[in-house]
């Protein structure tokens, strides 16, 4: 696992399709997403809410609700092994040992009634054969890591501010020392200050430890921060995919554009911000062809029907558009 | 923490004088006289205004409420029962034992019942299992006490001979009783535990839990079950109040001699000292189990200890 | 799960092992005998103005003298008595009693228990009882009426002063007495369970009171509170006999019935005579004050057989005299009239009709609960007829409240138990001290003819004769029925006799079996 081979990545997802049973209605949330992340990078899934991202990450975990997700195709391949054939026993044992998640909202992620130490100490004690001792001071130590006094171990998550509760749930997710991190918008919840700090932290930790990461966010600026490679999520598809560089330089998606154009800049005067029309489609009701096509500016005939096209315009970066070159021609301008 | 016990039971004092003014009073405003009832018939009216004299209810009100009011709480007598004359005291502690193992059977198997069909439920919401432990709670509601008795007698002890029908004894005798009335506990926990555990199975920690790679057992009971109690205890705590004041019903038809049918007896005839002294009781066992169950919250939410304390710095300051 | 699992199975079994055990521990050639009762044995206590422990007070005291199958009434304590004066009797007692303590019982003790018992309970017909001799007592009666002596002789119970008074709770749950039996366990308010007492005083077996034959080793009392369970308990074999089974439970135990092959049943109703009556209020806000033609009417339109069908479910007799058939004291011209107040509708109707009766007004109905059947009952015979009829039930407290106050009913229905007519009739109908009787009638003449009928001289049957007429023309009040009063018994038990009655019980551990 330590060894950074570029042939064969280290996770890999393709052809990835869920879908939720709602009632009678289906809702398509993931619709065919294929990409692959290489060991100690960190992969940032960007898109609006409602694009599948968190559907991703809780498939790759397995967590999606029983009851109602059904993952419809694809595989999941974790060092070459694919996750969705393995057995549910099976993939506890990666479940916070090889795999972790840190999910969006602090304040009702943790426990309440059970103290923070002790949340650590459990997912220790089920991955490894410490002893309840050895887990307890592994525990301490990732607490001072996330930058929590020690002292600290035996007190109730409501004795913590929103802030110190997400480091509380870092510590729990690289306890066990994860190959690859699930980050599902980590910092949103919290204000801007604390953002910066919890990002550093995750970013210096990553470094530390070798850790893969999928950061999903909607936010720009902490994928710059953050991400070496990026992927644009519409509609539960891909629509984009690069590394963090061809992204923000070269966007080549109608619906990337978008999104730049959408965020104010800070050196020209701007009277009116410049939003993408329209809405996301009902993930019920697809449309025929390119789902961004009815919002698309640069939409055509070609655009309504049939699958898209998945474009190399450079090494490894993908777009699935089949006017990219109007696009590009735009961009030149 | 310990302030806020010793003042709960400090309130306690206030609350159980009231209760005892009231019934005392309430006893003396209802139509029926307890003098009646102990003579006979026949009596003649002589013989009934010195039964009254002998029971000192000739007396005026306010010199009687004295005397009760001096007994009871300065020298804990309880006084004699009219009917029989013998000290209530001694009379009503087999009779609360009594009731309370039926009362605490009670809700031991209505708990774990409840819980158990609960869990069921609501780990498999929607499907078959859902549904058939929503109608076996259904049916413990809605079912009376005394039907579901009699149809346990029926079958127990006269089909299969296996359990007593009726009396005192060993704890073979407690379980048709106790199965009857956790009956409807059984349907209100399941329920309750049910709609907790749906809310709590669907939160942040629960998925955090799952997250760890923990078994479904563990993230069920370790980490749903125990924030989906907590709403609960409050329905423990009514629900043991209740049985400690006794189901007459079932004593009766199980004939176990326990404090409802003692109370219900002296109200019956009208016997003072025994109902004054049965409800003064009942009101301390019900504030008891109301700070048992205030405690019980503050041990398994932290965040209710919290309150708690910080309430008491909040006067302090 | 897993761990509920272990527990449930742990718990299934210690219920079998208890269950085992407690099978394992059967009688080992040891005669007893268990049975229910309704009565919630609160206490033991011999001096009690109610009576609380039912059947067993036979098992737990004996008095002076007791009735015998015969009517006679049977010395056993009181070896003897004879009158020496108007009122007072010399009682002589066996100068060998003891008590199951050791206590050797003499005249003073008697003369305790008479003085306590005076002090206790109301009704009793004598005034004082003084220890004249080491063996010897003059019990002195309160006036003349009937009955005379054999009431005091056998509603007392003896026991040793001394041993009473060293008694921390007045023997309310050790009680040491003369009796055959001594109790061996006592759960207040669910059982009392006696040991033959082997060094019983009477060693001349045919001086052995009747009801102080003891049969059985042990004999223990349950007290099972509701009708259905009393059945479910005879039939599972928990008792070995029910004193008074309910009439709802008890018919499939009658000849006949679809249990009798198992298990017979006794009556003993007619050793005894207790009485529902309907009485009329006579004050003057009663409806019947002064209007005799409505009385009779109300008299001639009750069916009294339907009522006593109908509200005992067939299990009881209508009255067909004016009070009980079993006094032995009845007036005896019914028959030659065609017998005493017969069903007549029609009569009823013309005297109705004559009445001041407005159709429309309710008439005032108070009854107990337990006897509410009977008044559902006299209220559809006289709608029938035209009268309407307002029940009221409320709670034994404000039943006996309302009874003793006649202007809160216009009639009532109430229970009387008595050992002669007369009896009954003076306490029905005398003055009680102010002009008026209990129910509110004004009636000089019939005051003092009930209170001369109920003394020894009176007792004649021209008196008893004059009386029933007096009581055909007013109609103050109705005798309507008495019940039967069943003991069903296992027939395992293989009784050959039942004759060994006691003011209203059945000696059961008394009665000869095979």
């Amino acid at each position: 696992m330590n060894s950074k081979d570029q042939s064969a990545p280290f996770l890999e997802v393709k052809d990835l399709e869920v879908f939720y049973s709602a009632g009678k209605q289906k809702v398509q949330a993931v619709n065919g997403v294929s990409f692959s992340l290489q060991k100690g990078r960190s992969l940032g899934l960007v898109g609006e809410t409602g694009a599948g991202k968190t559907t991703i990450a809780k498939a790759i975990l397995r967590i999606l609700p029983h009851a109602s997700a059904t993952v419809k195709n694809g595989q999941i391949l974790l060092n070459g092994t694919n996750l969705l054939s393995l057995s549910e026993e099976r993939m506890r044992d990666i479940r916070g040992n090889e795999i972790a998640m840190i999910f969006q909202d602090p304040m009702t992620a943790l426990n309440p009634i059970l103290r923070v130490g002790n949340q650590i100490t459990e997912a220790i004690l089920h991955h490894s054969s410490m002893t309840k001792a050895e887990a307890e001071k592994h525990a301490m130590e990732m607490l001072e890591m996330v930058g929590i006094p020690a002292e600290r171990f035996g007190e109730y998550p409501h004795q913590f501010s929103g802030g110190m509760k997400q480091r509380v749930v870092i510590a729990i997710a690289l306890a066990c020392n994860p190959a690859l991190l699930l980050a599902d918008e980590p910092t949103t919840a919290l204000d801007v200050t604390i953002q910066a700090q919890v990002l550093h932290m995750i970013a210096g930790l990553k470094e530390k430890l070798g850790t893969s990461m999928i950061l999903i966010t909607h936010d720009m600026g902490v994928v710059a921060s953050s991400c070496d490679d990026v992927a644009i999520v519409y509609a539960g598809q891909i629509v984009e995919y690069g590394t963090l560089e061809q992204i923000f330089d070269h966007p080549s998606h109608p619906y990337t554009r978008g999104l730049f154009n959408a965020i104010p800049s800070m050196n020209i005067d701007q009277e009116y911000l410049e939003p993408i029309d329209g809405l996301p489609p009902d993930p019920t009701h697809l449309p025929e062809g390119c789902y961004f096509s009815p919002r698309c500016k640069y939409a055509a005939e070609a655009c309504k029907t049939g699958n898209m096209p998945v474009i190399t315009t450079a090494d490894g970066h993908l777009c699935r558009c089949c006017q990219y070159n109007l696009v590009a021609k735009d961009e030149k301008k | 923490m310990l302030k806020y016990f010793a003042k709960r039971i400090l309130w306690m004092i206030p609350i159980v004088i009231c209760v005892a003014l009231l019934i005392f009073s309430l006893m003396r405003l209802i139509p029926g006289d307890p003098a009646r009832m102990l003579v006979s018939r026949d009596a003649t009216e002589e013989e009934y205004l010195n039964k009254r004299v002998e029971l000192g209810l000739d007396e005026p009100f306010l010199t009687q409420l004295g005397k009760f009011l001096t007994d009871t709480f300065l020298h804990f007598d309880f006084g004699k029962s009219y009917m029989t004359k013998t000290s209530i005291s001694r009379d009503i502690g087999p009779r609360m034992v009594r009731t309370m193992e039926l009362g605490l059977l009670a809700a031991a198997f209505a708990m774990i019942t409840g819980i158990l069909l609960g869990i069921t439920a609501a780990t498999h919401v929607k499907k078959w299992q859902d549904s058939l432990c929503m109608i076996i709670a259904l049916v413990g509601i809605s079912m009376p006490a005394f039907w579901a008795a009699l149809l346990l007698i029926m079958l127990f002890s006269v089909k299969l001979q296996l359990l007593p029908p009726s009396g005192i004894g060993g704890i073979q005798y407690y379980i048709l009783p106790a199965i009857s009335v956790g009956l409807y506990g059984t349907a209100t926990f399941a329920r309750q535990i049910r709609s907790s555990m749906l809310d709590v199975i669907g939160s942040d920690y629960v998925t955090t839990a799952r997250s760890k790679g923990l078994t479904e057992r563990e993230v069920i009971y370790k980490h749903a079950l125990p924030n989906a109690l907590i709403p609960t205890i409050t329905i423990i705590g009514g629900f043991l109040g209740q049985m400690f004041g006794g189901s007459i019903v079932i004593e009766t038809i199980f004939s176990i001699p326990g404090m409802g049918l003692y109370l219900i007896t002296g109200i019956n005839n009208r016997d003072y000292p025994v109902v004054q002294t049965c409800v003064i009781l009942l009101s301390i066992i019900f504030c008891i189990a109301m700070l048992l169950v205030d405690l019980a919250y503050a041990m398994v939410d932290p965040r209710i200890k919290a309150r708690y304390a910080s309430s008491k710095v909040k006067r302090n300051k | 799960m897993k761990k509920h699992l272990s527990k449930w199975i742990a718990l299934v079994l210690a219920i079998a092992l208890l269950l085992s055990v407690n099978s394992a521990m059967a009688e080992s050639g040891k005669k007893t005998l268990t049975i229910g009762d309704s009565v919630t044995f609160a206490t033991l206590e011999p001096f009690q103005s109610t009576s609380i422990t039912g059947v067993a007070y036979n098992c737990l005291y004996e008095n002076l003298a007791s009735k015998a199958a015969t009517g006679e009434v049977i010395g056993y304590i009181a070896k003897s008595w004879e009158k020496t004066g108007d009122l007072t009797y010399n009682v002589e007692l066996y100068d060998y009693v003891y008590d199951s303590a050791g206590n050797h019982i003499t005249a003073k003790d008697v003369e305790y228990c008479y003085t306590k018992m005076l002090g206790v309970a109301n009704a009793l017909y004598y005034a004082s009882c003084v220890a004249t001799g080491e063996y010897t007592v003059d019990l002195t009666l309160k006036d003349d009426t009937m009955g005379g002596i054999e009431n005091p002789l056998m509603t007392v119970p003896i026991v040793s002063q001394a041993e009473y008074e060293k008694s921390s709770d007045f023997m309310a749950s050790n009680p040491v007495s003369t009796s055959h039996y001594i109790v061996s366990d006592y759960t207040s308010g669910s059982s009392i369970s006696f040991i033959k007492n082997e060094n019983y005083w009477q060693k001349d077996e045919s001086l052995i009171a009747p009801v102080s034959r003891a049969n059985y080793d042990e004999v223990k009392f349950i007290s099972i509170l509701e009708a259905s369970q009393m059945k479910i308990a005879l039939e599972t074999g928990v008792v070995d006999a029910i004193e008074n089974m309910s009439s709802t439970q008890v018919t499939e135990f009658l000849d006949g019935g679809a249990k009798a092959d198992k298990f017979q049943t006794v009556d003993i109703s007619s050793g005894m005579t207790v009485l529902i009556n309907l009485f009329l209020s006579g004050v003057e806000s009663s409806a019947f004050h002064d209007d005799v033609n409505l009385r009779k009417a109300v008299a001639y339109a009750i069916d009294r057989n339907g009522v006593a069908m109908g509200a005992t479910n067939g299990l009881g007799r209508a009255c067909t005299v004016f009070g009980s058939d079993y006094s032995g004291d009845a007036p005896d011209y019914y028959e030659a009239e065609g017998g005493w107040l017969p069903y007549n509708p029609t009569l009823a109707k013309e005297y109705l009709a004559q009445s001041n009766y407005v159709p429309g007004t309710k008439l005032r109905l108070l009854a107990e609960v337990n006897t509410s059947r009977a008044a559902q009952v006299i209220e559809t015979y006289l709608n029938a007829i035209g009268i309407s009829v307002d029940i009221s039930t409320p709670d034994s407290a404000v039943y006996h409240a309302n009874y003793n106050d006649p202007n809160t009913y216009d009639f009532a229905i109430c229970l009387s138990g008595f050992d002669y007519n007369s009896t009954y009739w003076y306490k029905q109908y005398r003055d009680v001290g102010r002009g008026y009787s209990r129910h509110g009638w004004v009636d000089p003449e019939l005051h003092a003819a009930v209170a001369n009928i109920n003394t020894v001289q009176g007792h004649t049957q021209e008196n008893i004769n004059k009386v029933g007429k007096m009581f055909d023309e007013r109609v103050y009040g109705i005798p309507l029925y008495n019940q039967y009063l069943y003991y069903t018994t296992n027939r395992a038990l293989q009784y050959t006799d039942f004759n060994w009655t006691v003011t209203g019980y059945l000696a059961l551990w008394a009665c000869t079996t095979k």
